[in-house]
């Protein structure tokens, strides 16, 4: 049996196929954290005064906190004097088309299956893509406007419409959520901004991509989409980094805001640099996300597939204010290597009859640790809530890790609440039925963690579940034996 | 088409097979019948090259070629196809495309073209209606779920559809009612051609009442202690295993 | 005002002045050892995970002193009115946390039973060295204050090979004396090799008004193939704080099966620790609680499988009632290498009020893959078209939903076997189908 634990280790330690570097020259700050270097970063960005009151306000507020240890992880104390708070590509500040992208850029993107020529990108999705610390294009700007669709860089929108900004910005994830959304607060370089009018079903798929380049950099985007009273949108976002020995931070926090019947649907293939084969290097990956159903009616569904990073750290989560309104989590993370996650979500129920859904399956191999972490609360008022849960835990090996922390608090006793977790492992049995029936163990591996994953893919739009079926598969790649 | 010579094989140490011997030919169908323990399952799961046996002794030849050489997979490509007495859930897997990823993996080993959709589909549902499968259970995860009639008979759907050269057929009887018998049999026996062998695995004679064997022998204590005609297994029926235990033993 | 913790001390100290002292100086050393580990600790609070739902201000606002001395008294003791008819072949009691030998029945044959205060009036070194041995001294300040200042407490061992006919019983009554006291003591329970018994432990009030502090460790230990049946009913006053911390070790193919009902008490918490220490060793946990206005009830489990091929289940269901609170915590590890593992946790409980609250925490660490690990957990309410149902046939709204509460917990109720506890317990927890 231990001889079939390392064969199928081999097929799941892949290699990482975004880890080329691309060389160019840009502007980055030397590494270190104080008021100044926050001030210097809204200076380049050319932002009102009250976001830089704002941002100082944080980092005030930060050097007060610290960093949480309650999550299943273990990594080296970060130095934040050790990290560049700002680095962005040279070139002309403002574009005036997508022509003046600096050529190594696009082929970066290129290489990365991501197309951010129009003529050449996917049917029906327009990229927002994010190189270091800005946003270095967006596509079908022209088109969305049409629909009064606004889908840009945060930056631009604080430039743009600093008032729709200042409305919504930190109303979802105040500065003082947790010390990573503090620090974002205080020195977020880029993100995407999307707004939906009211009663606009955005006519195409948004989606960012988020590039790490530069060495010793952190990446802090913001990203803000607001949906107005019965408007719908879907959004991608995909992140990659090059291969480096040092760990890399990337902290985010996104906000999502529903109103009264809109949807909104968030997607991520997370797929950060996850360390070498012997834990050295990777991504740091804390983020807060949450999304607001502020609104009646109104739905946030949130889907990850995170398969990257060394240190995973996020729980997107919904507040459901609103009557009626529904909180989606659907989640894959697969750990291998030494890679660590720590993820789940948070469903408030404020509202009545709002209704909660969460699917979590985590993967652990070799020496990976997933954990699930949730939250269910249901608030007195919030009659008749509905929530239920079901994690998954898929083992490869015995020597990962996997574990289960839900939290259930519920005031209401209208409410009904169900979990339901199991643990299981790829067995001797599956395997030898599937290679029985003429297929390779590796088809029949990817076969069996695609059918245990399928309940999350079939909630990713179509473009990216074959994206994350072949996410899944080049980390099988690598052959028995 | 198949020949065991003198197959000596341990679990833990723990000798099972004693030396086998066994000639299957083409287009005959031979029965295995014996006591619990006598190693008619070990025999079953190292010709199709289960995990967990050690062969120490003897050698199996398959279509002139050394079977036990080969990999699982390579043995079902080559036309291998073991029924199984317990067959294994596969949760989220869907049974069709389970079983269009297996013909496609046996066809592609054979250079042959992949299956194309509309004759894959037309000839899972005719072969599902004979067997009695509920097509609902076609668009199933694979036996998640599954009654074990229902579990049989997706075996022996999924063995119409593989074609098999040399069909293993283990204790296929075991915990089904007689209309679930009956109808798992006419399967088998459907599947009776000149070109393929069969050897039925099984500890009641029941199961061949419905399937009429060429060949009957009788395994005990990892040996093969006696083969004959069906009339043996009528024999093994109204006088039970002892006796030839014990002239096994004398 | 709260008292602070060199209060704690101090009252500790008294109460460890009035104890027999025959056992020497090394066990005031230890005594004195843990209350130095009580300081360094310190009372939980909720920044704790294990104290995150459960404040302990309300108790230690009390202010709670060492027990009082009872004398030994061959009066009635209204012990009478608490006794079931059981078919007992032991039966210890104790009156405030102090074992009283006139209202108890020794068993005979094949089990030794004394009680702690006995061990030390006479320096019984080997039975006195053992308590603290599974516990230890503890994460929290609680169990290290206990180890400083137990005052009594059981020590039953059951030899090779014996099997008792019939259940021994611990009846714990609280009298009026009680009040504003607390009442530490400690069992130790040494089931040798495989020997079984049935252990039914009752935590009963004279007066359903008094408060006071029930605070108890008990110690398990179950040597090759023993086999303990434990069934305890916490029936305190409804003023009362109870707090009882279980720790049970197995050893192979032993097997220990716990069956615990929460009942009285403005809060009590349970916590039952179980540790596999060789393998093919099982164990089950059963368990109910029922609050009501008041009352918090909390239940916390650590079932730490660190060696191979044990399994468990731990099966609690609650009804909240009032403005009553639950928590349950339910914590399954499973250690490196304890491959062929099985656990399968399961938490259900139901609302009837609007005012009532439930925290509940099931959880799984596995660091093995060979494992069939499970939990679920629940929080619903009666379902309306039962309660038609019900009513269609002819029964009263208010009967429909007793009927359905009681068959709610049934499954638990039915582990305590004895028809005299399933009456008992049925009894008490009065299935009205109050809500709202």
């Amino acid at each position: 049996m231990g001889q079939t634990n390392s064969e199928m280790e081999a097929l799941i330690a892949g290699e990482y196929a975004q880890g080329f570097i691309t060389q160019i020259d840009s502007d980055t700050f030397p590494p270190g954290l104080d008021e100044a270097v926050v001030r210097a970063i809204s200076e380049r960005k050319g932002e009102p005064e009250w976001m830089l009151q704002k941002r100082l306000e944080a980092y005030r507020h930060w050097l007060t906190m610290d960093q949480p240890d309650w999550a299943a992880i273990n990594h080296p104390p970060i130095d934040f004097q050790q990290i560049s708070y700002y680095s962005s590509p040279k070139q002309s500040p403002k574009l005036e088309s997508l022509d003046q992208v600096d050529p190594e850029i696009l082929a970066t993107y290129e290489k990365l299956g991501i197309s951010i020529e129009e003529q050449k990108a996917l049917a029906g999705v327009a990229v927002d893509a994010v190189f270091d610390s800005v946003s270095v294009a967006t596509t079908f700007r022209e088109s969305l406007a049409e629909a009064g669709v606004i889908f840009c860089a945060i930056s631009e929108a604080l430039r743009d419409y600093p008032e729709l900004v200042r409305q919504y910005m930190a109303s979802v994830v105040p500065h003082k959520d947790n010390f990573f959304a503090a620090l974002n607060s205080a020195v977020f370089s880029d993100g995407t901004f999307v707004y939906i009018p009211k009663g606009v079903k955005c006519p195409m798929e948004l989606s960012t991509y988020f590039r790490i380049n530069e060495a010793k950099t952190g990446q802090f985007e913001r990203t803000l989409i607001i949906a107005e009273a019965g408007s719908e949108v879907s959004y991608l976002e995909g992140c990659t980094a090059p291969m480096r020995d040092e760990n890399q931070l990337h902290a985010a926090v996104v906000e999502l805001v529903a109103m009264e019947d809109a949807k909104i649907k968030y997607s991520t293939v997370q797929n950060w640099y996850p360390g070498d084969h012997e834990g050295k290097g990777g991504i740091y990956n804390f983020v807060t996300k949450r999304g607001d159903c502020r609104g009646d009616r109104s739905r946030i569904s949130w889907t990850q597939v995170e398969t990257g990073s060394a240190v995973t750290w996020k729980y997107p989560s919904c507040i459901l204010r609103g009557r009626d309104s529904v909180g989606e989590f659907y989640s894959v993370a697969v750990t291998k290597g030494f890679q660590q996650a720590d993820t789940g979500t948070k469903m408030i129920h404020i509202g009545e009859n709002s209704r909660s859904t969460i699917v979590s399956k985590g993967i652990s191999a070799m020496q990976g640790s997933n954990a699930y972490r949730g939250l269910v609360r249901v608030a007195g008022k919030a009659e008749n809530a509905r929530n239920h849960t079901r994690c998954d835990s898929l083992l490869i090996g015995d020597r990962c890790a996997a574990h289960t922390f839900p939290y259930i608090e519920v005031k209401n006793p209208t409410a009904k609440v169900e979990h339901e977790a199991t643990t299981s492992k790829v067995s001797e049995d599956q395997l030898f039925y599937c290679r029985q029936r003429g297929l390779t163990e590796e088809d029949a591996v990817s076969m069996i963690i695609n059918g245990f994953c399928k309940e999350v893919f079939q909630e990713l739009p179509m473009e990216f579940a074959v994206e994350a079926q072949k996410l899944l598969a080049v980390s099988l790649e690598g052959a028995v034996g | 088409m198949l020949a065991i010579k003198n197959l000596t094989a341990s679990v833990d140490g723990k000798e099972i097979l004693r030396g086998v011997a066994l000639q299957v030919k083409a287009g005959e169908v031979h029965a295995i019948m014996g006591p619990n323990g006598s190693g008619k399952s070990t025999l079953a799961h190292i010709l199709s090259g289960r995990d967990g046996y050690t062969v120490t002794g003897g050698e199996v030849r398959y279509l002139g070629e050394d079977l036990l050489q080969l990999e699982v997979e390579e043995r079902a490509q080559q036309g291998v196809f073991l029924a199984m007495q317990y067959p294994v859930e596969l949760p989220g897997v869907n049974n069709m495309s389970f079983l269009r990823e297996s013909i496609n993996a046996i066809r592609r080993a054979r250079g042959e073209a992949e299956i194309d959709t509309l004759s894959f589909m037309k000839q899972v549902k005719e072969k599902a209606r004979q067997v009695k499968l509920d097509e609902k259970l076609l668009k199933r995860s694979v036996n998640a779920g599954f009654s074990g009639g229902e579990k049989k008979r997706n075996e022996i759907l999924q063995m119409a559809m593989l074609e098999p050269k040399l069909a293993i057929l283990d204790e296929t009887d075991s915990g089904l009612d007689i209309d679930a018998l009956r109808t798992v049999a006419d399967g088998v026996n459907r599947l009776r051609t000149a070109e393929r062998g069969m050897i039925v695995v099984t500890h009641y004679q029941r199961l061949l009442d419905y399937i009429q064997p060429d060949k009957v022998h009788v395994l005990a204590n990892g040996r093969i202690v006696r083969s004959g005609g069906k009339d043996l297994a009528l024999e093994l029926e109204a006088r039970g295993y002892g006796w030839l235990l014990e002239e096994a033993a004398a | 005002m709260t008292p602070s913790l060199s209060d704690y001390k101090r009252w500790t100290l008294q109460g460890i002045e009035t104890l027999p002292m025959s056992s020497g100086d090394w066990m005031i050393d230890r005594r004195l050892a843990a209350l130095e580990r009580f300081e360094a600790l310190g009372f939980p609070d909720r920044r704790s995970e294990a104290w995150r739902y459960t404040s302990v201000e309300g108790l230690l606002k009390q202010g709670f002193v060492a027990p009082a001395n009872t004398s030994q008294s061959d009066q009635d003791d209204g012990i009478r009115n608490h006794l079931l008819p059981l078919a007992t072949v032991g039966r210890l009691v104790f009156i405030d946390g102090q074992f009283i030998e006139a209202h108890s029945d020794y068993p005979s044959g094949g089990v030794r039973v004394s009680s702690l205060k006995a061990a030390m009036a006479t320096g019984d070194r080997k039975v006195l060295q053992a308590v603290g041995s599974l516990s230890g001294l503890g994460e929290d300040g609680f169990a290290a204050l206990n180890l400083a200042g137990f005052h009594d407490g059981a020590v039953i061992q059951v030899a090779q090979d014996v099997r008792l006919d019939g259940p021994l019983e611990i009846l714990h009554l609280s009298s009026s004396r009680a009040e504003g006291r607390k009442l530490p003591t400690r069992h130790l329970i040494l089931m040798e090799r495989g020997s079984q018994a049935e252990l039914i432990e009752r935590f009963v009030s004279e007066d359903q008004m008094s408060c006071y502090f029930n605070h108890q460790v008990v110690e398990i230990s179950l040597a090759e193939q023993a086999r303990l049946n434990h069934k305890r009913i916490q029936m305190e006053s409804r003023q009362a704080y109870h707090l009882s911390d279980l720790h049970i070790a197995l050893q192979s193919k032993a097997s220990y099966h716990g069956v615990m009902a929460a009942i009285g008490g403005c809060w009590s918490r349970t916590f039952i620790s179980n540790r596999f220490q060789q393998p093919d060793a099982h164990c089950e946990l059963d368990g109910l609680y029922l609050v009501d206005d008041g009352q918090l009830a909390d239940f916390h489990l650590d079932v730490d499988h660190q060696v191979a091929s044990c399994s468990s289940r731990e099966n609690f269901k609650g009804l909240l009632r009032g403005s009553g609170r639950a928590v349950f915590d339910g914590l399954i590890q499973v250690g490196k290498g304890a491959q062929k593992s099985e656990a399968h946790l399961h938490n259900a409980n139901l609302m009837l009020s609007r005012q009532a609250e439930v925290d509940t925490k099931p959880q799984l660490m596995i660091l093995a893959d060979d494992v069939v690990c499970s939990h679920g957990t629940s929080v619903g309410q009666l379902d309306d078209q039962a309660i038609f149902y019900l009513r269609s046939r002819g029964l009263d709204e208010q009967r429909a939903r007793a009927l359905l509460c009681q068959g709610f917990l049934a499954e638990i109720v039915d582990k305590f076997e004895h028809q005299a506890l399933i009456e008992l317990l049925n009894r008490r927890m009065n299935f009205v189908g109050s809500t709202e």
